[in-house]
Parts: C-alpha cells; sequence; structure tokens
C-alpha cells in the first residue's frame, strides 16, 4: 500500500476508533468507486460506494434546483443510526455512518475535520 | 400542475434500462429539451429524467444507471414504474442485469419495448432475442440516435402504448 493510501486509511481508522458511535466509514470516488474503507463486516463496500454517489449527485442537482448553494452534506437518518456524505476534495466523497445513539454534533464535527484531511492526501 | 383551461393530462413514468453505455442518457436528451443527466466524467452515476409531452400524456423518462455496481440505484429508480424502454447496442447479447430489473422485487414482469441503437450506423437488422423466462417486447424499434433516423416518433408511440395511451396499439409490431 502506498504512503498516500496509507494516510488515507489512517484518517479513517481515527475518526471511527476516536468518536463515539461512528461505526464506519469510506472514501469514494465522485463516480462511485472505493478509494478506502473502514466499514463494518458483511459490508459490500462496492454497492456502498456506488449508492454514496448517487446520493451525492442527487444531492447536489437538489440543492441547486431549489437554491441552496453548494453542497455541504447529505445526511440520511434511519430508524438504527445515520448515512452522513460530505465531500473530501474536489472528487471524492466522505461517508460516515453512525449508530442512532450518536451525538450528531460531534459526528458531523469529526467528520468535517477528517474530509479536510483527505482533501489534503486526495 | 394544471392550469385553468387545460385539459387534464395523463401522466406515467417508464424506466429507460440497458447496459452501460447503451445510449439511454442521449436517448432521454434527444426526447425532452429539459432531461437531467446527473453524471461524472460522462458516466451516469444516479440518474436521468426528462418529461416528454405526446398527445395527452406525459412520460416521466426515469433513466437508470448501467454501470453494475449501481443495481441498487436502478432497483431504486424501477419502483412503481409503469414500464421500461429497453435501449440496446445492436449487436451484442442482451444484458442479463437489464432483463432482472424488468421484474421488480420478483413481481410480474414490467411491459416493455427494446430499442435496438444502431449506433454504427451500419447496422445489419440484427433484432434482439429477449433472455430465457423474459416475454418478447411490446415493440421493437430500430434507431440510430447518433444520426438522423432515430426513429423518435415511433418510440413515443410504443411508450404511450406502455402506459395505456387510448387508441394505442398492442399488438407486437417491428418498426425498422
Amino acid at each position: 500500500m502506498s504512503q498516500r493510501a496509507q494516510e488515507i486509511q489512517g484518517i479513517l481508522r481515527a475518526l471511527v476508533s476516536n468518536t463515539p458511535d461512528v461505526e464506519g466509514a469510506a472514501v469514494v470516488s465522485a463516480d462511485g468507486l472505493v478509494v478506502a474503507s473502514v466499514l463494518p463486516a458483511g459490508t459490500d463496500e462496492d454497492r456502498v460506494s456506488a449508492m454514496a454517489a448517487a446520493l451525492l449527485s442527487l444531492g447536489e442537482r437538489s440543492a441547486g434546483e431549489l437554491q441552496r448553494g453548494t453542497l455541504e452534506q447529505v445526511y440520511v437518518k434511519g430508524a438504527s443510526g445515520y448515512i452522513i456524505l460530505m465531500q473530501a476534495g474536489a472528487e471524492c466523497v466522505l461517508e460516515v455512518i453512525a449508530g442512532g445513539a450518536a451525538k450528531l454534533g460531534m459526528v458531523l464535527l469529526d467528520s468535517k475535520r477528517a474530509a479536510q484531511d483527505l482533501a489534503r492526501n486526495l | 400542475m394544471q392550469r385553468a383551461g387545460e385539459e387534464p393530462v395523463a401522466a406515467g413514468k417508464l424506466i429507460v434500462v440497458g447496459p452501460g453505455e447503451a445510449g439511454k442518457s442521449t436517448l432521454i436528451a434527444r426526447l425532452s429539451a429539459d432531461a437531467v443527466n446527473l453524471a461524472v466524467n460522462g458516466r451516469t452515476v444516479a440518474m436521468d429524467h426528462g418529461l416528454v409531452r405526446h398527445g395527452a400524456l406525459t412520460i416521466s423518462l426515469v433513466g437508470v444507471p448501467g454501470q453494475a455496481r449501481f443495481a441498487p440505484v436502478r432497483e431504486a429508480l424501477a419502483q412503481r414504474a409503469a414500464g421500461a424502454i429497453w435501449v440496446h447496442p445492436e449487436g451484442e447479447v442482451p444484458d442479463p442485469h437489464t432483463a432482472a430489473l424488468l421484474c421488480p422485487g420478483g413481481g410480474p414482469p414490467l411491459p416493455y419495448v427494446v430499442y435496438v441503437n444502431q449506433r454504427s450506423g451500419s447496422g445489419d437488422g440484427t433484432g434482439f432475442a429477449p433472455p430465457e423466462g423474459l416475454a418478447p417486447p411490446r415493440r421493437l424499434i430500430h434507431g440510430s440516435l447518433v444520426e438522423r433516423q432515430a426513429n423518435l416518433a415511433a418510440l413515443l408511440d410504443a411508450a404511450a402504448e406502455l402506459l395505456g395511451a387510448p387508441g394505442a396499439p398492442r399488438e407486437e409490431e417491428v418498426i425498422g
């Protein structure tokens, strides 16, 4: 694994291990290919990555159509937790999954910092 | 939105399916002046959408991403579709993933028409043999999206038929 790949993987590991209730994270290219991931066992990272790219694309378009400005985050809440997507550099997306009991403010804050770190490495 | 004095307009959703780079986005863009394509690097990653007025009918065309990894997106977009337009690159074997999409949730198959895209312009008239277990298309239409002979009027007639437009023919028909 290249040094850059190790750094990206390290940023994801730190996010998952240091933020309570964050259960997984992945970096996905804008066209839906996985770049790096720390996802729960059994997760199909290819499918998850493709869906993340589609969600981000829809979010960008929706924000534009509804004059909400440049997309910053896509937020999905299910009965068992959250999915958060945010841009990480010009061509990638950070996807974070968190449990239902997560402190959302903490998750968003740490995710934003991770996205900024990733942007410097991508 | 219906304005005062306008006749009510029937609307229906058709999904536009087919393998990657078959011409789905191009087809929707040719049919709808206001088409939206959500793409990255020229490949659809989320969906296409276009509205087409055909007589008293408004057809909502929803194009699905063709690349294999977008299977869950395709399945989501196929929900509540009344039928499908299958864009088939001439000379290729019909894509089994596309065929599976025509039977959402293992339920009854969606009615569909096939648009054989003669991209090279040198098509030999080769048709379309549906994969095993799938009923033949309602209509098989040949056209070229990169040339003038796109045959889009015939395709719109077939699309209207899928949505049960009054007076639309039901029999299988080949238009070449």
